[in-house]
């Protein structure tokens, strides 16, 4: 089963590595990951193998300068 | 106002109320310590970027302020790594300053070029590496306002030296706009207050987060209107007063007795400010049973991590609590308490009673001799830090300093220095093992140069105690590398400037306890125990809560 959460965050450049190290951390398996950026906002949807979405959502949610998470079905 | 970088570091520094940094030099940050020659702040220089940032966590904790280091690029900012996982662990609002390389330097791997950001990236809660000059105040303003804000934190800034040399324009201060804290949910606010209010066998835990939110006033108002039995984690130690009639002590892994198994018959658990760690829960699949968890926490990704809880409360305690007081009901648990009563008599504490010298024992006496001081217990990680926890009486929040998430062996005289400097009218008491003094004991020169009167309690039980300890229990008594051999515990502190004294008997403790008070250098007690005492109770690793190791077969 994959999940998938859509994050919006300012376009800082410690940013996209913090989060990707956060789903690192929880062993995420990342299977596609897209990224748009525009001036100063960052928009990541990343698809991965991992049950606990939910949970993994608030983990990205908490990073500074994230400004929503949202998982989609 | 045009000022150079490093002068516009200073001046942010003074916007923020610090008058106290721990750090020490290096190539990088020359400039920053050319304007700190003659600026109105106090730098303390340690023996070692570790001691520093630990300095400053030590300062932190006491305080409640921000505590800011300084290192300088390269290996000055990778010997703050293990400082700033420690604070990251145990949210302690902290500010590291780090040299770097020169912008045009960047990315070429220059002389002691590291990418701290990148190092520190897990273990700060935010962290950024300055580029342009115009960056430099807004970044360090944000920092601060990090660091503090919601759960603090530790921040990192990285600072390359060009821009502390350069001129800038320093800017007006403006208020940094940060996430606002979500509120706890008004519906399960009622619903938390119906159990706790019907409950029969009620427990209140407290934990970091409530020493954080200074919610002393509202848990003793609670506990007392809800007659709740109230444990500890290691971080909550004092933020209830380990000396109140409804307070039973610390639980976990070493928790007493009356401590877990209350904490594991209750049938509501309401948890104020822990993160439920596998040091707290044991076998956490095991925690919660048919019991109601009601949990508070700040941060709402905490709420239902290690433990699901049926009722999750996200906000800050301060807030919470101030809701949900009007909603608790007076109450009385007379057979719950008969209970706990019966289950503390289970612990054999026999350990403490003076008939020999014992680290237990100790940890009464300081409690004893201290009781009508204000006094800050900085103690260090192992079995030292386990016994102290368990038998020092902590009556005010802010008073017990310990690294209880990354558990960092030689947190304790670094911290202890930066408590110091945040309370300078207080007893500052250390407490560490052999080993952990070994670790960053250099800083007995930088409390002595400083004239801090700390007392340091070593004891010495020439091993690796907490260690051996396990080897003792799960390792079939291989003591591989944790006996250790002779050192001149007292002979270091002298060279230090301190002075110090070898205790062997009770006698010899109570005496030199007395000597050690009243100075204005710091004073060593070596305190020699046995190798073979455990701490005890103990709960095995990932085992459930209850079920305590036999020692003694």
């Amino acid at each position: 089963m994959f999940a998938k959460v859509r994050v919006t965050c300012k376009n800082d450049e410690t940013l996209l590595p913090r989060l990707l190290r956060v789903l690192a951390k929880q062993g995420v398996h990342i299977r596609s990951l897209h990224l748009d950026a525009e001036d100063d906002v960052l928009k990541i949807e990343v698809q991965f193998v991992e049950p606990a979405a939910a949970q993994v959502a608030k983990f990205l949610a908490k990073q500074m300068f994230v400004s929503s998470v949202e998982t989609v079905d | 106002m045009k000022m150079t970088g490093a002068q516009a570091i200073i001046k942010v520094l003074q916007e923020q109320g610090v008058d106290t940094v721990f750090g020490y030099p290096g190539g990088a940050v020359i400039p920053l310590y050319n304007a700190l020659y003659d600026a109105p702040l106090k730098n303390i220089l340690t023996a070692h970027e570790q001691g520093a940032i630990h300095a400053a966590d030590g300062y932190a904790r006491a305080s409640g302020k921000v505590g800011v280091c300084i290192a300088t690029s390269g290996p000055g900012a990778t010997n703050i790594v293990t400082g700033l996982a420690t604070a990251y662990l145990d949210s302690v609002p902290l500010v590291a300053i780090s040299g770097q390389v020169p912008v045009a330097n960047l990315g070429r791997d220059s002389f002691q070029e590291i990418d701290i950001v990148g190092v520190t990236m897990p273990i700060t809660k935010y962290n950024a590496i300055v580029r342009k000059s115009e960056d430099l105040v807004p970044m360090l303003r944000l920092a601060f306002a990090i660091a503090k804000e919601g759960r603090p934190g530790p921040v990192l800034v990285d600072v390359p030296s060009d821009l502390t040399v350069k001129e800038l324009d320093y800017p007006e201060l403006e208020k940094v706009e940060l996430p606002e804290v979500l509120k706890a949910n008004e519906g399960n606010l009622e619903k938390a207050a119906a159990a706790l209010n019907e409950a029969k066998k009620p427990v209140l835990m407290v934990g970091g987060g409530a020493v954080t939110s200074s919610v002393e006033k509202e848990l003793m108002e609670l506990a007392h209107r809800a007659d709740l039995p109230v444990v500890s984690t290691l971080m909550g130690l004092g933020v209830y007063p380990g000396s109140d009639e409804r307070a039973i002590g610390l639980t976990g892994m070493h928790g007493h007795m009356d401590c877990n198994l209350a904490v594991a018959n209750a049938d509501v658990l309401l948890v104020a400010g822990s993160r439920l760690s596998d040091r707290v829960t044991g076998d956490r699949n095991r925690y919660a049973g048919t019991k109601t968890i009601i949990h508070m926490d700040i941060d709402q990704s905490e709420l239902d991590k290690n433990v699901a809880v049926t009722l999750p409360l996200t906000g800050d305690l301060k807030e919470t609590l101030a809701k949900f007081l009007p909603l608790v009901k007076e109450n009385k648990h007379t057979e719950w308490w008969e209970q706990i009563r019966e289950w503390d008599k289970m612990e054999d504490r026999s350990v403490a009673d003076g008939s020999r010298l014992t680290a237990p024992w100790v940890m009464t006496q300081l409690t004893k001799t201290f009781a009508d001081r204000d006094t800050v217990y900085v103690t260090d990680v192992g079995q030292n830090q386990m016994w102290a926890a368990q038998y020092l009486t902590i009556d005010k929040p802010r008073h017990h300093l310990t690294s209880g998430g990354c558990g960092t062996m030689g947190f304790g005289l670094p911290g202890a220095v930066g408590a110091a400097f945040a309370k300078p009218d207080s007893q500052i008491v250390h407490i560490c093992g052999d080993g952990g003094f070994k670790m960053t004991g250099m800083e007995m020169f930088t409390a002595s140069r400083e004239n801090l009167p700390l007392i340091s309690i070593v004891i010495n039980n020439s091993c690796l105690g907490m260690v051996r300890q396990w080897q003792q229990l799960f390792y079939n008594e291989r003591y591989s590398n944790t006996i250790l051999t002779e050192f001149d515990f007292v002979g270091f502190a002298k060279s230090c400037g301190a002075d110090g004294r070898t205790v062997t008997t009770c006698e010899e403790f109570t005496e030199a306890l007395k000597e050690a008070q009243g100075r204005t250098k710091p004073f060593l007690i070596e305190v020699q125990v046995a190798q073979s005492d455990l701490v005890e109770p103990m709960v095995a690793a990932g085992a459930v809560i209850y079920d305590f190791v036999k020692t003694h077969i």
